[in-house]
């Protein structure tokens, strides 16, 4: 029950949801609300419910729940240390419902409507291991009861999906099936941030080429070196195997293997704190053409696929330089505003590859701006 | 003679051969062309002309203006709304970029290409420049 002073975060309220009642789970820090469901619409499980309801108090900012699920959850802010409330009370003392979306969400941050970047994680909801000690639980003489809650969560800690298993299963494995049902759904996710407890979500082995670029155990720099390098793009760097810093640890992003429109996944066997999970698909260029380009202009091959992607780039069909492929100009503007120039081909099998990409010049860029 | 210079592809400038007329208002400023996110992603210009060509090169580019908006503002500074949405792609598309058809072939395909980039499409690098052209 709501005291008075304290200012409930609505978590979920879906479309056609009934006015909310006063049943009520009291946690320890959190408050959860079941509000009447219309007539004739089952309430789901216990279990569900509890997970549910569990997911309301984790630390996640979990403010959304699957449109689909009929009934709301709705929790107070007053854990220790959370952020104010970002809701009121009505007048009745219940809490004001509202309807929020995802992508108006995500828009209002400036991003786009389908994220690219999720997080997944588990945690058990209910009960949890017995066995000789709780380390070996789950092993030899151990057991695993309750259930088990399993979430993709995206950057701006809105969550994506939840599914709620039985805990004996792999975390893994709840992952695997959380994915595939999910992945459709998500046509531009490009990256997939777990921990090494989920080593063999892919459910097969890296291969030897993508093996070379596996996630890595930091390494000191070199003495009189730059320094760590980053890497340019999440989709791997060509160039080497330069690394990505997350949370103190060197990860390496595997380079992609093959190309394709549905990307398939592949996570490190290798990963010291945390895995990256990305696209097998290769960047379309030649990784030995984009350092002769970078060195001759000062243009890296991932600023100009930017500048390539962007929805003003103007382009010209370029028949004279190629008779077996499509041949195309590009001029588009990069992420730091530099007007590039990009030739690109495209090939019989519908793929293309930059080519090459340099500063635009005046007359180039008087081309652009004229519409 | 092939000379470096000489080699380099020669660019067309756009040109607006379908004889539409842009939208023109009296009390206008500037016009502006605006993304889906609301951010102003050209120039300012004195006519809309220019923001309907790079409308239509969007509307090449993306195949939809969902939520992009052709805006100006008055001479007491209010902003209007030109065309948005639907009613842009309308608008826009008798200045989308003039192509043979060999070209739009090409074009096509060039576009089919780009979509299939994850990557695609990258935002807008939003325009601070606030003299009118």
């Amino acid at each position: 029950m709501i005291r008075s002073g304290e200012s409930p975060v609505i978590v979920n309220s879906g479309p056609g949801d009934a006015p909310a009642a006063a049943a009520r789970v009291d946690y320890r820090r959190g408050r959860v609300f079941e509000p009447t469901v219309e007539s004739g619409t089952s309430l789901p499980s216990e279990a569900v419910r509890s997970a549910d309801a569990m997911q309301a108090r984790t630390p996640c900012a979990s403010r959304l729940l699957k449109s689909t699920v009929m009934w709301s959850v709705i929790v107070d802010s007053s854990r220790a240390g959370s952020a104010p409330a970002r809701r009121t009370p009505s007048s009745s003392g219940l809490p004001q419902r509202s309807t929020v979306v995802p992508h108006e969400v995500r828009r209002r941050h400036k991003r786009r409507a389908q994220p690219s970047m999720v997080m997944i994680d588990a945690q058990t909801v209910r009960g949890g291991r017995f066995g000789p000690t709780f380390h070996n639980a789950g092993g030899r003489g151990g057991r695993t009861v309750g259930a088990k809650r399993s979430i993709l969560v995206e950057i701006l800690a809105l969550p994506v999906a939840v599914r709620v298993d039985p805990a004996k299963p792999h975390d893994v494995r709840s992952g695997r099936d959380l994915l595939r049902e999910r992945l459709p759904d998500l046509p531009s996710l490009t990256a997939i941030v777990a921990d090494r407890g989920y080593r063999g979500l892919a459910g097969r082995r890296p291969s030897p080429w993508s093996s070379r670029r596996a996630i890595s155990p930091r390494t000191r720099p070199a003495p009189g070196s730059a320094g760590w390098s980053r890497s340019s793009s999440l989709l791997g760097d060509q160039r080497s195997a330069q690394p990505r810093v997350y949370g103190g640890r060197v990860a390496v992003i595997r380079s992609p293997r093959a190309s394709g429109v549905r990307p398939a996944w592949q996570i490190s066997r290798r990963a010291a704190a945390i895995a990256i999970v990305a696209p097998v698909q290769r960047p379309p260029w030649d990784p030995e053409k984009a350092r002769t380009n970078f060195d001759k202009h000062g243009v890296t091959f991932e600023e100009a696929r930017v500048a390539l992607n962007h929805p003003l780039a103007r382009q010209w069909p370029d028949p004279e330089h190629s008779d077996d492929e499509d041949r195309s100009i590009v001029i588009g503007l990069s992420p730091g505003g530099r007007l590039l120039l990009i030739v690109t081909a495209t090939g019989v099998n519908g793929k293309m590859r930059i080519i090459s990409a340099r500063r635009a010049t005046k007359r180039e860029r008087h081309a652009y701006q004229d519409g | 003679m092939h000379t470096k210079t000489a080699d380099r592809p020669q660019l067309r400038p756009g040109s607006a051969t379908s004889g539409a007329s842009a939208p023109a208002f009296p009390d206008t400023v500037a016009y502006w062309l605006e993304d889906d996110l609301e951010n102003r992603v050209s120039r300012l210009f004195a006519t809309s002309e220019k923001p309907m060509r790079l409308a239509g090169r969007v509307l090449e580019n993306l195949g939809a203006l969902d939520g992009w908006t052709v805006a100006r503002r008055d001479v007491n500074g209010a902003r209007h709304v030109v065309a948005s949405g639907p009613a842009l792609e309308a608008a826009a598309t008798p200045f989308m970029p003039v192509r043979t058809l060999a070209e739009a072939a090409v074009v096509q395909r060039f576009n089919e290409a780009r979509r299939r980039d994850p990557e695609f499409p990258s935002r807008a690098h939003v325009e601070t420049d606030e003299r009118v052209y």
